[in-house]
Formats: structure tokens, C-alpha cells, sequence
């Protein structure tokens, strides 16, 4: 059983593998991605020392960091599913004796290892060569970041299953698809760390499981988080991950009635 | 001129339909106009925020740096109109439509922008030259009776660049086996080109200016509205780029063209 | 005037090897390996005006590769051809205004519109002027009775109703050649045997040529007076129907009803010394299959003699089968055989 869902891991590897231009390009763009925020960051800071609570230092660490943790959690699962949805191999799929669900995260975890071994570790070697960064020394932080990576991928892939589940109940998602994209680029700290925003804001975020994917695993890799903080991110992490598998069973369970009562 | 003439009235006909599928999905229109606009709020949060922490982005002003954002949604809404190719790769190459285009009598690149057209995207650029009005007065520009004018062949010249990169990125699914991936990509870098180009050092400066010419969708043209942030010159190159990365695009979509039939390499 | 001369048409693909496991694709990821494939290996074929004409073989055998070079899509390796005085790839948008393609797998309607838009705006494409297409239109939608269905969307029509309407689409604008790639997939009898009807009207009455390829061969047999056979590239066999039975039907078959209950000795007894051979259906049933060679009359009247029948049925054999028998033994002697 586990071996079948191990096998799609695999697939998707080779099959992100076979795609070289993508690969090629996609090393140089994230690299021109993070310069890019880089200097513009720079210049945001100005003159100043620290901004936001951040160092220069901290803060280009945090993008680089993020850039990277973005490429392994980042995946279109929500795209392919209401694509299988809408052409009916949904359908098919459920009567594969797996879990069609376990099956997309498994995917979505293949390209995530792939980007991950072949995109990130590249990538953040040329990123350490050419920007000033700082790596954290002590290992143990090295084992959360990646725990938390870990997280990360799960929560996003889980935001990504709901919207693309939402297929099943609305003619088009796509809008909502394209907004959630926003929601997770504005709202989880890849382009704005949560301390830039206002007090009223960051309230509100804390409250959301947006910061769970980029800001926490970011904040313990600069090191802005030590100590108790650091268990607290990571069961805050936990706790999304249990809340979002609550309306995921409970969409799949009235997508399965609606697929099979009502024939589609 | 006849082709021109064909192509305008295909254009009249194909908004046509366009209008007419649409309102049988009424919601879906409303849907992309409140996510097309949701994006631009977002990134007008990005200025806002970051303009909390620092009074100037180099020597730019927070109205200064708006009033290029309200610039760069203007021709990107022209472009995503008329040019909507994200899905080229899956629909005309994976689901072999490109095989029926090629047996119309009509130029492949318009039949596939005028299958793909987009109105509502249009909204956008009204909302550009609301937020560029906005700034305009915030920052108590001075108005010339050729303004407008100068507007029109700076927004045609960046929408040129705009429709010849993405025809050249559309065209590369006809060399390679790369199904998506790049385009997405490349459209977070032109993100860049609507903040001042001299915060970011040379390469990417060059880059931005010379291999993927964004600073000519935002900063450059922008600027000559401005006072003081100098290169009215640079300005004034906007269209030359424009036909330039539009004339390279062409050829690259030929040579693409060429290549699925199997006349190439 | 010949509509279609094709000589010594070639076409190459270079595909992409695949090396295997996790190595083979890291390989892969700096250093590519192709071969070199030949889907059409210099066929030569005329098609004269007028000619409905069926192209058929295996999955996989170059069809549709000859029909996209065909019909302008690709550009062939080498080899010439004329479609229509034109050469197809090299004056496309001219060419393509003498030609109707329709590829039964793929829709050239707009999907959510009624179909009469899709036609309209066909109409401005092919720059067809309001006159003709009136009368056009009016004259297909009359024969092919799609009356109601002008102002459906695309999307509610059935598939018959559509492949219908796809038919319209491709002839609007009066070509004198129709490229039809599977035409008939996935469609009920009824809608079949229309489709064909149509198409004979409209070979009949406009002259126009037609090249089809199908799996059917009802189709076939319904609408081609010649057949091109196709296998790995290469024209296995190019003639009439008629011929292609008369020299691959391998003979026929006779079932006997009797009245009274029959054994397999006894009813292979009464042909004893004859190259035939029974098989038995049931009780009062028993089939006997004949060498064309052999006269069936001679056959027959020993059966007749032998015992009380209360009916006779001749069967030929069908073009499915001789068919099959050819892609069966094909590769080597049979295909040699055709072609000397």
C-alpha cells in the first residue's frame, strides 16, 4: 500500500525531471527573484539599522529562505484537480483502491522532493556565494526549519486541495484558484514579513494559517524566533494542519454524495 | 492593409462571441474582474506597507512610486487583453488545436489572440489611470496639453513589449517539452520594472533594461511624467523597444511555427 | 485534372529517447538522445476529382501524419505534392481556402455559443460573402436537417448533432477537397449511415473529393469505390474494393439449415475429395466454408442431394476480415505479394 503511494512520489520526480527547460530556467529566474527583492530591499532599508525587527542581514536571509522554502511547499495541485474534476477522471480515479486524495499529495510531495534536492540545495549555494546570508550554526535549528518545511508543504498542499475541490460545487473556480494564489504570495510573508504590517493587521494574521506556510519556518531559520517560541511556531503549524483536515473530509465526503447520488 | 482589414473585422466578430459566451457565465466575468482587481490591491499593500517603514525607495516618494504602478497596470491590461496566451502550451500544443488553426486561412498568431481574447482585463488599465490620476495630483505634477498624447505612444509602445515577450515565451512549447513552468515565472520578474530601476544594481538593471526589457512596462515611460528622476531619453526608447521585442517575438513564433510542421531543424 | 498527386512523400520525426530509472533521467537532464523516426516512408498515390477515397490502416501506420502534410499542417522531409495545383505547405492561407478538414476527435465549433455564431464567424474567415453563404448554408441545413440545432450552444448537442454540424463548418465555405479524419468515431448507426448518405450527396452533386480515414470499414465499403491501405509507412495496398475482395477474400461460406438433426461426419462425408471444411452450429445448423477457387454450385448440389434443407445462406467474406487477414500476415509475403 504505502509502496503504491511511494511509486507516485517517484513518477512525478522523473516526471518533473523530464521537463529540462523548466528546470534550467527555473534555477536562473528564482535566482533573479531573490536579487531582485534583494536590492530592493536594500533600498528600503536606506540608512536604517533595522526595520521591522529585522537586521540587513536577517531580512536577506528571510528572502532567500523564503524564496527557497516556496519552491519545495509550492505546487498547482488545486489547477489539477479541478482539471480532473471538470473532465470527469475524478471519477475513475475513485474507483482505484487508494485514496485519491493521498494520491495528490503524494504528487504534489514529488515535485516538492524534486525542487527541494535539484532547485533549492543549487540554489541556495549560488544565493550563499553572492549575497551576504547567514546560516544558522547550531544543527538542532537546521532539523526544526526542515520539520517546519515539512508543515509548510502540508498546509499549503491542504489550502490547495480545498480550492480545488470547491470544483465540485461551483461551475468555475478558477477566480477563487487565482485568489488564493494572492492570499498565500501577500499573506504568508514571501513578499512582506508579518512584522512590516500594521499592529491591526498582524492581529488578524496571526489568526490565519497563511503565516504557518512561509513566515514561521522563516522566522526560526534567521533565528528571530529562539527558545519556547520556537516549539510554539511549530505547534501552531500543527494545530492548521489538524483544523484544515476537518473541511477536507467533509468537502470530499459531500463531493463523494454528490458524485455518486447525484451522478455528477 | 487587406490582412490588417480581415483582421479587424475577425476582431469584431470574435468579441462578439466573446460577449455572447460570457453572458452565459455571468459570474465568472464578475469572478476575474474582483481577482484582477484583489491583485492589484495587493500590490498597492506591498507600497503601502513598505512606505511605513522608509519615507523613500531610493530617492522615490511613496505617490511617486504609486503613480508608476497606476503606469504599469495600463498596458498590462491592453496586453491581457488582446494577448491572453497563458494557456497556449495545454490547449493549441497538448490538446493539438494548433492543427485546426493551421488550416484557416488566417494568420496562426491572430486566430490564436483572437480566440483568446479577454475584455474584462481592460478594467485594470481603468483602474491604472485612476490610480496614475490620483498620484498625478497628490504629487502636483504639471499637466501639458501633449500628455495625454505622450501616454497613448508610451502605453502602445509598453503593451508592445509585453505581446512580444509572451509570443516569444508562448512559442518556445513549440521547441520544447516543457509544458508550463517558465511563464509563471517570468511573470514575477516583471514585477520589477515598475519600481525605480536604480535601486537594483547592474546586472539586474541591465537585465531588466536589455534582456527582459520590464523597466520599459513601468519605470522608464513612467518617468517622463515625473520631475527630477531624470532619462527622459530612456523614455522616449519605449516604443523602439516596443517594435524591437515585438519584431523578435514575431520571428520567434515563425520559427516555432516552422518547427511544428516540421519544416525546421 | 488530378485533385491530389502525391510522389515519393516522406516524413521524419525526431523523438525523444527516454532513458530509464532515476539515472537515466538525471542523464537526461544534460544530455538528450533521439531517434530518428520515419512515420511515411516515400508513398506515392493520385486522387482525381471527384473520387471519394478511404485511407486506412493500423493505429500508428502514418495516416493522420499524411493527412496533416496533406492538408498544410506539416512540411514533408521530402518527396513532392500537389493538393488542389497547390503545394499545400508553401502557399498555406491560399491553399487552405480549397480544402475542409474535419478531425472527429476535435471540435472547430465554439463551445459555448449556438452553433449558427461558429458558422458566422467561419463565414468572415474564409471571407465567404453573405449571398453564398446564405444559399450554402441554408442548402446543408436543409440536408442535413439542423434546423433546431442552429441556436444550441455546442456544448448541449449530442455527438451526432455535432459531427453534423462540424460537417457544415467544414464545407461552408465550397472546397473542393474534404479531409475527413475519422468522421464516423464514437457515432450510433443511425447517425452513421446519415453521415454517409451526406457525404455521397455532396460528392454527387458538387464533385467534391473526398479522403477519409476510418477504423470503420463500413464506411468503406458505404462510401469508397478505393481504398489506400496503409502499414508502417509504407502503401500496402491501393485499389478498388472490389479487387481487394476479389483477391484477398479467401472464399466464401454456406449454412445449411436442415430439417433433420445432423452429425459433423456425416455432412463432411458428403463433400469427401472437396478442399472444404465444416464446422457445426447446432443440431440442424452446419456451416461450410469454400476455397474461391472452388465453384459453390458444385458444392451445393452435393449437399442438396445428400439430405432435406429448409434454408441456405451464402456469405461473403467481409472486408473487416480480409482486412484483418492482411495486417495479420502482412509483413512479409502478402504485402510483397500486393505490391508486385
Amino acid at each position: 500500500m504505502l509502496s503504491a503511494y511511494l511509486d507516485f512520489v517517484r513518477i512525478r520526480f522523473l516526471m518533473m525531471l523530464a521537463y529540462r527547460v523548466n528546470y534550467y530556467s527555473g534555477i536562473i529566474i528564482y535566482a533573479i527573484n531573490i536579487g531582485a527583492y534583494y536590492f530592493m530591499w536594500k533600498a528600503i532599508f536606506g540608512d536604517a539599522e533595522t526595520l521591522g525587527g529585522f537586521t540587513v542581514m536577517q531580512m536577506t536571509t528571510y528572502i532567500a529562505v523564503s524564496w527557497m522554502a516556496r519552491a519545495f511547499y509550492f505546487n498547482n495541485l488545486d489547477r489539477e484537480i479541478s482539471n480532473e474534476i471538470r473532465d470527469g477522471s475524478v471519477a475513475v480515479q475513485m474507483t482505484r483502491p487508494i485514496s485519491y486524495l493521498m494520491v495528490k499529495l503524494m504528487q504534489g510531495f514529488g515535485e516538492g522532493v524534486f525542487r527541494l534536492l535539484l532547485f533549492m540545495v543549487p540554489g541556495m549555494i549560488i544565493v550563499k556565494l553572492i549575497f551576504p546570508i547567514e546560516l544558522p550554526a547550531d544543527p538542532m535549528r537546521w532539523i526544526v526549519f526542515f520539520v517546519m518545511l515539512w508543515f509548510s508543504f502540508l498546509i499549503n498542499t491542504q489550502l490547495n486541495i480545498m480550492t480545488g475541490l470547491f470544483a465540485f460545487f461551483v461551475e468555475n473556480n478558477q477566480g477563487l484558484m487565482n485568489m488564493k494564489r494572492i492570499a498565500i504570495d501577500l499573506l504568508s510573508g514571501v513578499i512582506l514579513p508579518m512584522s512590516f504590517f500594521p499592529g491591526w493587521a498582524r492581529a488578524v494574521l496571526s489568526w490565519l494559517p497563511f503565516q504557518a506556510i512561509t513566515y514561521l519556518p522563516s522566522s526560526v531559520f534567521t533565528g528571530r524566533l529562539n527558545g519556547s517560541d520556537v516549539w510554539n511556531a511549530v505547534l501552531v503549524q500543527a494545530i492548521w494542519f489538524a483544523v484544515l483536515t476537518v473541511p477536507i473530509a467533509w468537502m470530499w465526503r459531500a463531493a463523494r454524495t454528490r458524485l455518486f447520488v447525484q451522478g455528477g | 492593409m487587406r490582412r490588417m482589414a480581415q483582421s479587424m473585422s475577425l476582431f469584431r466578430e470574435y468579441i462578439g462571441n466573446y460577449i455572447k459566451t460570457k453572458l452565459t457565465y455571468r459570474a465568472d466575468f464578475w469572478v476575474e474582474v474582483i481577482s484582477d482587481l484583489m491583485f492589484s490591491a495587493m500590490n498597492l499593500i506591498f507600497i503601502f506597507v513598505v512606505f511605513r517603514q522608509t519615507p523613500a525607495l531610493g530617492d522615490w516618494s511613496e505617490a511617486e512610486v504609486v503613480f508608476v504602478y497606476g503606469y504599469f497596470m495600463i498596458p498590462y491590461g491592453i496586453f491581457s487583453t488582446f494577448s491572453n496566451l497563458w494557456n497556449f502550451s495545454d490547449r493549441y500544443i497538448t490538446k493539438g488545436e494548433m492543427d485546426r488553426i493551421l488550416t484557416r486561412p488566417a494568420g496562426s498568431l491572430t486566430q490564436v489572440m483572437l480566440e483568446n481574447v479577454d475584455p474584462p482585463s481592460l478594467i485594470g488599465s481603468l483602474v491604472g489611470i485612476g490610480i496614475m490620476i490620483a498620484a498625478w495630483l497628490r504629487l502636483d505634477l504639471p499637466f501639458h496639453w501633449y500628455d495625454p498624447l505622450v501616454l497613448i505612444v508610451m502605453a502602445l509602445g509598453s503593451t508592445l513589449v509585453y505581446v512580444g515577450l509572451y509570443t516569444a515565451l508562448a512559442a518556445i512549447s513549440f521547441f520544447s517539452d516543457a509544458p508550463t513552468g517558465i511563464v509563471p515565472l517570468i511573470y514575477n520578474i516583471q514585477n520589477y520594472g515598475r519600481y525605480p530601476i536604480q535601486i537594483y544594481n547592474r546586472t539586474i538593471r541591465f537585465l531588466l533594461t536589455w534582456l527582459l526589457p520590464f523597466a520599459f512596462v513601468g519605470v522608464y515611460p513612467a518617468s517622463f511624467f515625473l520631475v527630477g528622476h531624470g532619462g527622459r531619453a530612456m523614455a522616449w526608447l519605449t516604443p523602439v523597444v516596443g517594435a524591437i521585442v515585438l519584431a523578435l517575438g514575431l520571428w520567434v513564433w515563425r520559427s516555432g511555427v516552422k518547427r511544428y510542421r516540421g519544416a525546421g531543424s | 485534372m488530378l485533385a491530389i498527386d502525391v510522389h515519393q512523400l516522406r516524413k521524419q520525426f525526431k523523438v525523444q529517447k527516454n532513458r530509464e530509472g532515476l539515472k537515466g533521467a538525471m542523464l537526461d537532464l544534460f544530455k538528450r538522445e533521439h531517434t530518428e523516426v520515419t512515420a511515411v516512408k516515400d508513398i506515392s498515390f493520385q486522387i482525381p476529382q471527384g473520387e471519394i477515397c478511404g485511407y486506412i490502416g493500423e493505429n500508428g501506420a502514418g495516416k493522420s501524419t499524411t493527412i496533416k502534410m496533406l492538408t498544410g499542417i506539416l512540411v514533408p522531409t521530402s518527396g513532392k505534392l500537389l493538393v488542389n495545383g497547390f503545394v499545400p505547405h508553401k502557399e498555406r492561407e491560399k491553399f487552405v481556402h480549397g480544402i475542409g478538414v474535419v478531425f472527429g476527435q476535435r471540435s472547430q465549433l465554439w463551445w459555448d455559443i449556438g452553433v449558427i455564431e461558429s458558422f458566422r464567424l467561419l463565414r468572415k474567415v474564409y471571407r465567404v460573402d453573405e449571398a453564398d453563404f446564405r444559399r450554402r448554408l441554408d442548402e446543408l441545413v436543409e440536408t442535413l436537417q439542423l434546423q433546431e440545432l442552429l441556436n444550441r450552444p455546442v456544448r448541449k448537442l449530442s455527438l451526432g448533432q455535432r459531427m453534423r454540424c462540424e460537417l457544415v463548418a467544414a464545407l461552408l465555405h465550397q472546397p473542393s477537397i474534404l479531409f475527413l479524419d475519422e468522421p464516423t468515431i464514437g457515432l450510433d448507426i443511425v447517425v452513421k449511415t446519415e453521415i454517409r448518405e451526406f457525404l455521397k450527396k455532396i460528392n454527387r452533386e458538387h464533385g467534391t473529393t473526398i479522403l477519409l480515414t476510418t477504423h470503420d470499414l463500413q464506411d468503406i465499403e458505404a462510401l469508397c469505390s478505393r481504398v489506400i491501405m496503409l502499414d508502417d509507412g509504407r502503401i500496402i495496398y491501393d485499389g478498388g474494393l472490389e479487387e481487394l475482395k476479389e483477391r484477398w477474400g479467401k472464399g466464401r461460406e454456406v449454412q445449411f439449415q436442415f430439417t433433420d438433426p445432423i452429425s459433423l461426419d456425416a455432412v463432411s462425408a458428403w463433400t469427401a475429395g472437396m478442399d472444404v471444411r465444416w464446422t457445426k452450429e447446432n443440431d440442424l445448423t452446419a456451416k461450410v466454408w469454400i476455397p474461391r477457387e472452388m465453384n459453390v454450385s458444385d458444392v451445393l448440389s452435393r449437399v442438396v442431394g445428400s439430405a432435406e434443407i429448409s434454408d441456405i445462406k451464402i456469405f461473403e467474406t467481409n472486408t473487416d476480415e480480409i482486412v484483418r487477414e492482411i495486417y495479420k500476415t502482412g509483413s512479409s509475403e502478402a504485402k510483397e505479394a500486393v505490391r508486385a
